[in-house]
């Protein structure tokens, strides 16, 4: 049985994430603060924590940070975000935050980042490194994105690709589809770079649609408004 | 081996008596803890064993001088099985029942809606049931090391040391357990008896070598002083140590000679040759030293045995290939060499013994078991192991052990059998609760073996029913497939039940648990024998009906369901499915808002269970309190059960009763007038809709921003906000309109929340009333009336909305009164508003659950003033009382009235507006003081001293009927009567004027009125101190008569705190109050005397002495309490204070009077003074 860490300095919030964890199946930690939330993990090594960001005193972000000092890259941290959040949520994935949900939590949400939390810790999954790989099929260009997009990614295929590249070559590709896999996370840096690129490949007339993304992935690249340039396909329920 | 165990004292060879340790052991009876712990062999369990057999069988007249108690001992030795808490809460709940000291245990095994911790709910049972036992119990944990450290069944055990119950605990062990026994420490509720405290004294070490190395009875032996004191350094006093070098050296070459004493032993046994230190790691040393000199069979039959926990008669003779083994089992048992015998009770015992003698059971000492297998399995293939296992399995399933039998075959790898015998005993150990054998056997079978078998998978998931999460939905559509394919229907309808439940576990959507629910309809429909499989279809009926009612998927269709399963449990006499179906059912009358219906349901099946150990029946139970104590204007309680609640939501994990939980919690905050709280609960319930991805609670949530939008509207418009209540009411109707726009969505007229749907359109209805779009509110409240009159829910929907309806008729009844539909209006309003109010009262419902305060009272206002025959206002008039925000409404009402030209209604009404007045208080006593509402009235409002004498004047004359010509000659006694009477008519309308400045014309005065020409003071309205006082002194000679002393002297103090000062003492000049003041003066002066003598009579002289002192300080001339007082000294030993109180007196009636005191006194003084000299002689003596 999994171990479940909650922080969040709101108590019903606490109460209501105990009784759906516990539910699903798993064995559930409470903390209202992160100084409490810190010293329970040092005991019980929580596979999975998910904190809230604004708390008084230790914050959500310290905690992530105290707790990828703890111990590196092992315990899927997922952050919860509220409205506005939006900068606060970019650094903790800086610092290597596994996922993130929105304030209020919506079921999906709460169940994709759980099913990605348990895929990650099943494959043990580091959240480090990141590759792109590369097939053309007719004027339709494939991208895979594995891993976590942390800045200007290699590429498996021994052909060079880059925005300048793709942009010499646009005339004879009209599609490009974007495939992240189970383990795809970002930084900010990863966020700068796929802006770029997508932007500047849109802007030769291609059309680009992003697939494969997690429920809460496409609500966070939602806000930072890559739907406006790519077209996200969502995945089906159940 | 639980189905045969027996939990009675172990029958132990004592090494030696031990009185030190008995003597230690009954000293401390009182402790709730008793922990032993110490090395192997240390003589833990004996002393134990010994101590209780001592303690309990000897009577009055034993050795220990103690009283031959009734405690009844419940001895367990545990194995590392016990680690789980299942098992030991199973293993102690056996022993409990053998013992016949716990009565009926009602469902032991806890219907189970929620996810929480197992541990808790089982510990919440245990001691619920040890509470409950008649005789106290001496629980014994032997062999408490066996336990893993991380063992969950710590957590029961810490919980029986951390409450206190009628046990007193003993705890074995090797090692010092993982418990926290630092409070029970503290709190010096425990002893701890440990190595050193075991060890053997050098007299303990004598003794036992001399009364155990007897080699033969023939010779005289002793032992020298010299060895001994050599075995016992070298042992360190260890029994077990001590016990093995006895035995030892008898084995060894012994030579005898003769000594001055006689027939000595001497031992030339080589002693300097053994460890210097010798401790329990040394126990194969001479494990190996006892048994290397048995003989071979001997050495085989043990190894064999060892493979066992515990051996009798029969395994002995079928397993370990030789006829003496019991023999040698004996043998060993009385050279106390690593054994116990352990008899079982002839009831609880599945086999009868070969020659009919009680039988009889041994167990080895855990290490020297340890030490036997090891030589076995050098001894023999591991093809020759399994197959005396497989053996073993097959003695046990013959003796119908079964689950004995399952251990073996796996041992033996026969994982054929294994599954058959799994299969066979696994029912039994789902209904007791044992999931984590079950699991672990399962999970010992090889992987294509379960996976092959629906019934594997279904009980393998079974096991992780409760915790499974989404991997039990999984597992359960798997065992479901597989029992289709084979066409197994009873599988598939266990499988389905589970599935159903485990889909609602987490949370699936209705639609998806629709799916399973139809699916398990249709077996049941397709089941064409309906005596088959009764089991199945009640469980699957009951998982039905949690589908339908927790999965949030239709409520009438599960209460349907429920009735089913309740009937088919009833049939097949199954109290937890029973237990179960009818919890459900509870459930799905208040997600109905059919509290009465719950109600009833609970009670009905209070005989199956109790609060203490289901905690979906205790929140049930305290959410229908709270709704009730909430309807009863209780909040206080409310409050109290709303947090038990929360407590018992969270901590068992009952999900499903959150929401109603939170809506409840919500509606006591509106109630109360905390409607901050109440709106950020209702933005709590969208955010558990969100998470739960229900829109059903998303609805709840816009009801409760409504309600509560609604009521503040209301609230405020009493204060006169009117600007801010319809803005109030308009964010109500938006609220409003999502919720029922949500409610409607789940399906108006499909029977799963209609209830609540129209509860929903009533408060629509109120909120579109009170901004008068009365048209609309008669379509909301009609539509809702109707669904409410078919009788589906409870009586208070029908009762508020009939009333609203009422109240709306007369709201267009005051809007048409220029119309000729007026009178239509207001006699459908007075119809509709009795109809519920009657009905209301008749059922016991002092509030509605929606209508707002504001609006109810207005509904009660017109329910009187309607009410010609008068029952309801006495019935309801409780409700108005004191509520001065009311006048401004009655005040309204009574113009109605009046325009009517009803005088029985205006009369009713000025009745209950009078109740609404503020609370007038008048102190006479010690000074003279006005209160309204406890507010004193300033100086400056009473315009001269006129007004206060007029009202000083009534109350002389005892507050009633007082005619003016009396007061006039009080007041104004020179004047002429023209000029009297005008003075008095002034001053008596300042007067009224000063306790009722807002009068209302169409009421008149209240407080003070004015009949024939006689004035009274309102007896309701108006307290005046001394009818007080007098009454409470009244009522303490009423008590006195009856010789209820105590009472009286309790009615006397509280008139003795009323009197203050003398009356009215201010007014020293005016004669009419002076003879009022002496009389009640008198009055107190008397009370007084009565008090002090009743205290004397009751040998209390210092409360006697503090009485006659305040009647003195009262009236200093009154001789008689001089006296009294003086009688109370002299008896009390304080003959100079009572001599010095007849100087001060005397000196008194000289000055003052001018007088000797009375002869009565100065005899009184003479007999003092005498018993004085006396007492003085007698001192010089």
């Amino acid at each position: 049985m999994l171990k479940v860490l909650v922080i969040d300095d709101e108590k019903p919030i606490l109460s209501m994430f105990r009784l759906f964890l516990t539910a699903y199946g798993y064995q559930v930690d409470i903390a209202e603060d992160g100084k409490t939330a810190l010293l329970l993990f040092e005991q019980e090594h929580h596979q999975i924590v998910f904190t809230d960001l604004k708390m008084p005193g230790i914050d959500g972000i310290e905690v992530l940070r105290r707790i990828r000092n703890y111990q590196n890259f092992e315990t899927q941290v997922i952050i919860i975000t509220g409205h506005g959040d939006m900068d606060k949520a970019i650094e903790a994935l800086d610092l290597d935050a596994s996922d993130f949900i929105n304030k209020p939590v919506e079921k999906r949400a709460l169940e994709s980042a759980l099913q990605r939390a348990e895929m990650r810790i099943k494959q043990n999954i580091k959240t480090m490194g990141n590759i792109i790989e590369k097939r053309r099929a007719g004027s339709t260009l494939y991208l895979e994105i594995y891993g976590k997009l942390i800045a200007n990614p290699s590429f498996s295929s021994l052909d060079t690709l880059d925005s300048q590249s793709l942009r010499l070559s646009s005339n004879s590709i009209k599609e490009l589809n974007i495939k992240f896999s189970d383990d795809f996370s970002i930084n900010r840096v990863g966020i700068d770079w796929l802006v770029e690129f997508i932007s500047s490949i849109r802007d030769s007339g291609v059309n680009i649609t992003m697939s494969g993304l997690s429920y809460n992935y496409i609500r966070f690249f939602q806000m930072v408004g890559i739907h406006k340039i790519a077209h996200i396909v969502e995945a089906k329920d159940e | 081996m639980s189905n045969i165990r027996t939990f009675a004292i172990p029958q132990l060879y004592d090494l030696i008596d031990r009185p030190r340790l008995y003597k230690l052991l009954n000293s401390n009876r009182d402790k709730q803890l008793i922990l032993v712990q110490g090395q192997a062999a240390q003589g833990k369990s004996t002393l134990i064993a010994s101590y209780l057999s001592r303690y309990v069988l000897t009577s009055t007249s034993d050795s220990l001088g103690s009283e031959s108690l009734k405690i009844i001992p419940v001895w367990l030795n545990l194995s590392q099985r016990e680690s789980d808490h299942t098992n030991l809460f199973d293993l102690i709940i056996n022993a409990l029942l053998q013992t016949n000291i716990v009565g009926n245990i009602k469902a032991l095994l806890p219907a189970t809606l929620g996810a929480g911790e197992d541990s808790v709910r089982k510990t919440d049972t245990l001691i619920s049931i040890l509470d409950s036992i008649s005789t106290p119990v001496a629980l014994v944990l032997d062999n408490l090391e066996s336990l893993d450290n991380s063992a969950s069944s710590y957590q029961l055990i810490q919980s029986i040391i951390n409450h206190t119950v009628k046990l007193q605990l003993f705890l074995i062990s090797r090692e010092f357990p993982p418990l926290n026994i630092a409070k029970i420490k503290m709190e010096h509720g425990s002893l701890i008896i440990q190595n050193q405290d075991l060890a053997f004294t050098l007299e303990e070490t004598e003794q036992f070598l001399k009364s155990h190395y007897k080699p033969d009875n023939s010779q005289n032996c002793a032992i020298s002083l010299d060895v001994v004191k050599k075995i016992h350094r070298i042992t360190e006093g260890w029994p077990g140590g001590v016990a093995l070098i006895s035995e030892s050296i008898s084995r060894l070459e012994v030579s005898l000679s003769d000594s001055k004493d006689g027939g000595v032993l001497l031992l030339n046994s080589n002693v300097d040759s053994m460890p210097i230190h010798l401790t329990s790691e040394t126990l194969d040393y001479f494990s190996n030293e006892v048994y290397s000199f048995l003989p071979e069979n001997v050495k085989k039959f043990l190894m064999r045995a060892s493979i066992f926990d515990e051996i009798d008669e029969e395994m002995a003779l079928n397993l370990c290939d030789t006829q003496n083994g019991n023999e040698i089992l004996t043998y060993l048992e009385k050279r106390n060499l690593f054994i116990q015998r352990l008899i079982y009770s002839r009831a609880t015992s599945k086999f009868t013994t070969l020659n009919n003698h009680p039988p009889v059971c041994y167990r080895f000492n855990n290490l020297f078991k340890q030490f036997l297998f090891k030589a076995l399995i050098k001894s023999i293939s591991s093809e020759e192991l399994k197959a005396l296992n497989i053996r073993a399995a097959q003695l046990f399933e013959k003796r119908g052990e079964i689950e004995l039998a399952v251990r073996y075959y796996l041992d033996g790898q026969d994982y054929n059998m294994a599954s058959d015998m799994v299969k066979k005993c696994a029912t039994d150990l789902i209904v007791r609760g044992r999931f984590t054998d079950l699991s672990e056997w399962i999970e010992a079978l090889p992987q294509y073996l379960v996976n092959a078998d629906p019934w594997l998978i279904y009980y393998l998931t079974v096991t992780r029913r409760i915790r499974g999460g989404k991997r039990n939905v999984e597992d359960f559509l798997t065992a479901l497939n597989l029992f289709e394919e084979i066409g197994n229907i009873r599988g598939s309808m266990l499988a389905t039940a589970h599935l159903i439940e485990a889909a609602v576990f987490v949370r699936k959507s209705p639609s998806k648990i629709l799916e399973w629910i139809k699916k398990g309809e249709s077996l049941l429909l397709n089941l064409t024998e309906s005596h088959y499989f009764n089991y199945a279809r009640a469980i699957l009926w009951q998982q039905i009906a949690f589908g339908y009612i927790a999965g949030e998927v239709d409520i009438l269709k599960g209460l349907s369901s429920c009735k089913n399963a309740r009937i088919l449990a009833k049939r097949v006499k199954n109290r937890e499915i029973e237990l179960n179906a009818s919890i459900v059912m509870a459930f799905g009358y208040v997600r109905a808002g059919n509290f009465t219906g719950a109600s009833a349901l609970l009670h009905e099946i209070e005989p199956l269970t109790n609060e203490d150990i289901h905690p979906e029946y205790r929140v049930l139970n305290h959410i229908i309190r709270v709704d009730f104590a909430i309807k009863q204007g209780d909040f206080k309680r409310a409050e109290d059960y709303l947090q038990e609640s929360e407590t018992d939501v969270e901590r068992f994990g009952l999900i499903f009763l959150y929401p109603e939980f939170i809506e409840l919690k919500a509606m006591h905050r509106i109630y109360t007038g905390r409607f901050k709280e109440a709106l950020s609960i209702a933005d709590h319930l969208c955010d558990f809709s969100i998470l739960s991805g229900n829109n059903f609670y998303f609805g709840l949530a816009h009801h409760i921003k409504a309600m509560t939008h609604y009521h503040l509207g209301c609230f405020n418009s009493f204060k006169n906000i009117d600007s801010d209540s319809q803005d109030l009411f308009r964010e109500a109707q938006i609220e409003s309109e999502k919720s029922l726009s949500l409610f409607n969505e789940k399906g108006e007229g499909k029977g799963g929340e209609d209830s609540r749907f129209f509860a929903a359109k009533t408060l629509h209805g109120l909120i579109l009333m009170r901004q008068q779009y009365y048209e609309d509110a008669k379509i909301e409240l009609l539509e809702a009336f109707n669904y409410f009159d078919t009788g589906l829910s409870s009586g208070v929907s029908w009762c508020e909305t009939k009333a609203a309806l009422g109240l709306l008729d007369w709201r267009e009844h005051q809007l048409n009164q220029l119309n000729s539909s007026k009178e239509l209006y207001l006699d459908r309003a007075k119809k509709q508003i009795l109809t519920a109010l009657n009905r209301a009262f008749e059922e016991g419902y002092e509030r509605f659950a929606t209508i707002s305060p504001a609006d109810f009272s207005q509904i009660v206002l017109l329910g009187i003033a309607f009410d010609e025959s008068n029952s309801l206002l006495k019935a309801l008039s409780p409700l108005i009382t004191g509520q001065q925000h009311q006048i401004a409404y009655i005040t309204n009402l009574l113009s109605s009235f009046y325009l009517m030209g009803d005088l029985n209604a205006i009369n009713r009404l000025k009745h209950i507006y009078r109740l609404t007045l503020p609370k007038v208080n008048i102190k006479t006593l010690g000074g003279f003081l006005v209160s309204i509402n406890n507010q004193p009235v300033a100086d400056n409002i009473w315009e001269g001293n006129k007004p206060k004498l007029l009202l000083k004047s009534i109350i002389c004359h005892n507050t009633r009927e007082v005619s003016k010509d009396i007061i006039i000659d009080d007041i104004w006694p020179d004047a002429p009567m023209k000029s009297g009477e005008k003075s008095f008519k002034i001053n008596l309308h300042r007067l009224r004027k000063v306790l009722e400045p807002d009068v209302n014309k169409q009421v008149g005065y209240s407080y003070i009125t004015m009949e024939a020409g006689r004035v009274s003071l309102d007896s309701e309205l108006v307290t005046v101190d001394i009818d007080t006082f007098i009454n409470l002194a009244k009522q303490g000679y009423e008590s006195l008569a009856r010789d209820e002393v105590l009472l009286a002297l309790s009615f006397f103090e509280r008139a003795a705190e009323c009197y203050m000062g003398d009356f009215l003492a201010e007014e020293s000049y005016e004669e009419w109050i002076d003879l009022k003041r002496d009389s009640l003066k008198r009055y107190y002066i008397e009370m007084l005397m009565v008090m002090a003598r009743v205290y004397e009579e009751q040998e209390q002289p210092f409360q006697a002495v503090e009485y006659l002192k305040k009647a003195i300080q009262a009236d200093p001339l009154h001789e008689e309490a001089y006296q009294n007082l003086m009688i109370v000294y002299a008896d009390a030993g304080m003959v100079k204070a009572a001599t010095a109180l007849y100087e001060r007196w005397r000196q008194i009636a000289i000055n003052e009077l001018g007088v000797e005191p009375d002869l009565e006194t100065q005899n009184i003084y003479k007999k003092i003074t005498a018993l004085n000299v006396r007492r003085d002689r007698v001192v010089k003596f």
